[in-house]
């Protein structure tokens, strides 16, 4: 994608979070709107303030574009949105299958993408797994969520 | 102050807070020996397990963590020409050049007892200078402390990435993050969409893990895998440095550790900065500057002087007024917090005790990390081999449960998943974060101080001009303004 596209479109989406930001105002801050900017006692001062800037530093990035063509953008890879899958997979696994579980799917994901050695992630894995067990269950006594889907007894959880 | 000092020993000079000490230089020292890991990482990820202890325990804890990784950058660095940490980036010029002509042992050694020297020397310059800012911050008002924090943002600002635009967006958008919750005065709900969750607001830690933790993962994704590389570590019957070479740099050591802790005062500025300028001064004073670039241990001592007189220089602001330096000492605030500590001048009155016990750990630590070097070096080797990719899944599950374990809570787990994937994102779009982390944490003081400033003010804004310090803050802006104005002016121009 061309620099100056990619640019642009980071451009608009701030000025489209800014925006949305100044819209969601009086639903969001009961009795306020985005007049409170002008006025530093409401609850809804700071929002909109944040909003404004936002706002403003996404119009400097889209003027900055105006000047002279710069080269084309690196493209973005595509293992790093399989790490991101395989975490949100993982993290969406924990409440159905248990943190161990979850965790689990989480790691075999990354190790897949990242092309860890059969030995290396087996390793890693058993080590991640006991001191999740030995240092957040045992010693800080940390409890972690019941699994929703009926499993057997013996699952860990 | 050195009753101070002394009851601060009184209350770290017991086993558990030790063995906190210890545990962190071990687990610094291997985070900061792996390329790719990063120090903010390493304390991310390791700050929920503190919240289980003591603040006398967890705090010694983390900050041994982040000087061990500040020093152990230079392990990779010297061995196989990749720093651990961005901060041993100069140190790799004149380090790897000495490990290749068969002196790894040498520059090792120089580097370990100039990084512990630069320490020692900057960790007493944080004992002098923090308290008395303390006792100067404690005169500050509120409209002080808002100009305070505006300069801050607007440094960090100016030094992270190359577009002022991005940084104010990220700036913002961490303003915004804060915002999420309750109104700090009335009490009201503030984008809380009716869920009961937010309501707290977003928590700041499970962030940070998935900002610095996940997101590093993330990108490591993006890579090729390196190829190994050639280890130039310490050969049998290798010849150790001698007192003399040590001697006759130390006052390169003195000049780098004035420059290093002078740049980490400074918000936005880190050690990353601060190893570039001493390195860089010491070749233009240095009598043999052909030797920089092709193994000079007076370049090693330089960098790494530099980059660990930075670390106490980085916690000055962040204890006495509040406002983290850089990506770090954000975290580190956090971890305060999370203790019940909340930094800033009162932290000097209410927890002398404590805050004085920090620095004695500080230079305890010292000691410790002299004699963990030496071992470290040794097996500079193995640590240098660990491949990232065998960590990874290590991290992922850490920083998993981390984030979960702070409050027990599954949404906390998908804050720091959709930090890791921003965090992401923003670095491959070249949005600056720490403009954004900064801000996200400086909001609520900075909130309050502005409001608070209102409610004292008889004729509204003019009361950050008619105070006399504030007045004069006030200036500083209005001309780094000016002078970004012009900088950005003058670019466009050329």
């Amino acid at each position: 994608m061309e620099l100056r596209v990619r640019e642009t479109m980071i451009g608009v989406a701030g000025a489209s979070l800014g925006t949305a930001v100044l819209l969601l105002v009086p639903a969001q801050v009961p009795g306020a709107t985005i007049a409170a900017i002008g006025d530093m006692r409401s609850p809804a001062f700071f929002p909109v303030l944040a909003a404004i800037i936002v706002l403003a530093g996404a119009t400097g990035i889209v003027l900055a574009q105006r000047r002279a063509e710069p080269p084309a953008a690196e493209a973005m890879p595509t293992r790093p949105w399989a790490a991101m899958a395989a975490v949100i997979a993982g993290g969406t696994a924990v409440p159905f299958l248990g943190i161990y579980a979850g965790l689990l799917v989480a790691m075999l994901g990354i190790g897949v993408v990242l092309r860890t050695r059969p030995l290396a992630f087996a390793i890693t894995t058993a080590v991640s797994l006991s001191a999740v067990h030995l240092l957040f269950a045992r010693t800080l006594r940390v409890v972690f969520p019941d699994p929703t889907l009926p499993l057997p007894s013996w699952w860990p959880h | 102050m050195i009753e101070n000092l002394i009851i601060g020993f009184g209350v770290i000079l017991n086993p558990a807070s030790l063995l906190a000490a210890l545990a962190g230089l071990v687990a610094g020292i291997v985070v900061g020996a792996i390329p790719g890991l990063t120090a903010t990482m390493a304390v991310a990820i390791l700050s929920p397990f503190t919240f289980f202890m003591r603040p006398e325990v967890g705090i010694p804890f983390l900050l041994a963590v982040f000087k061990a990784a500040i020093y152990a950058g230079s392990i990779p660095a010297i061995t196989i020409a990749t720093p651990g940490t961005a901060a041993a980036a100069a140190t790799a010029i004149d380090g790897n050049a000495l490990a290749r002509a068969g002196q790894a042992r040498r520059a090792l050694e120089m580097s370990l007892y100039a990084s512990v020297a630069a320490d020692l020397m900057a960790t007493i310059g944080l004992i002098l200078l923090a308290t008395w800012l303390a006792s100067v911050a404690l005169a500050f008002g509120p409209p002080e402390m808002v100009m305070l924090y505006l300069i801050a943002l607007l440094t960090i600002g100016s030094v992270a990435g190359r577009s002022p635009a991005k940084a104010a967006l990220s700036a913002g958008v961490g303003l915004l993050i804060a915002s999420i919750g309750l109104d700090p005065m009335s009490g009201q709900t503030r984008f809380t969409f009716g869920s009961y969750e937010l309501s707290g607001g977003i928590a700041f830690i499970p962030l940070l893990i998935g900002l610095f933790a996940l997101a590093e993962v993330f990108t490591e994704a993006a890579a090729r895998p390196p190829e190994p590389a050639a280890v130039n570590a310490i050969r049998p019957g290798e010849a150790a440095l001698k007192l003399a070479e040590f001697l006759r740099v130390t006052p390169t050591i003195g000049r780098s550790t004035l420059i290093g802790f002078g740049v980490g005062v400074l918000p936005g500025i880190g050690a990353e900065i601060a190893c570039w300028l001493s390195y860089g001064l010491a070749k233009r004073l240095s009598k043999e500057p052909e030797l920089y670039g092709r193994g000079s241990l007076e370049g090693v001592a330089a960098a790494e002087s530099g980059n660990n007189g930075a670390c106490p220089g980085d916690l000055i602001p962040m204890m006495v007024f509040g406002i983290p330096g850089d990506t770090v000492t954000a975290v580190l605030l956090g971890a305060f917090m999370a203790q019940g500590l909340t930094p800033g001048p009162l932290l000097f009155q209410k927890h002398a005790a404590l805050v004085y016990g920090f620095f004695a750990v500080l230079i305890v630590a010292n000691v410790m990390l002299l004699a963990l070097g030496l071992g470290a070096i040794r097996i500079a080797r193995l640590i240098t081999r660990i491949p990232r990719s065998a960590l990874s899944p290590l991290v992922v599950a850490v920083a998993l449960v981390g984030a979960y374990a702070v409050n027990s809570a599954l949404l906390d787990v998908w804050i720091a998943i959709a930090g890791g994937v921003a965090g992401y994102v923003m670095r491959r779009l070249g949005i600056p974060i720490p403009p954004m982390v900064i801000a996200m944490l400086v909001a609520p003081g900075l909130e309050n101080a502005l409001r608070q400033s209102l409610l004292l003010s008889t004729d509204g804004l003019a009361i950050f001009v008619t105070r006399p310090v504030s007045g004069v803050m006030v200036a500083i802006v209005a001309a780094a303004l000016a002078a970004m104005t012009w900088a950005a002016f003058r670019r466009r121009a050329a």
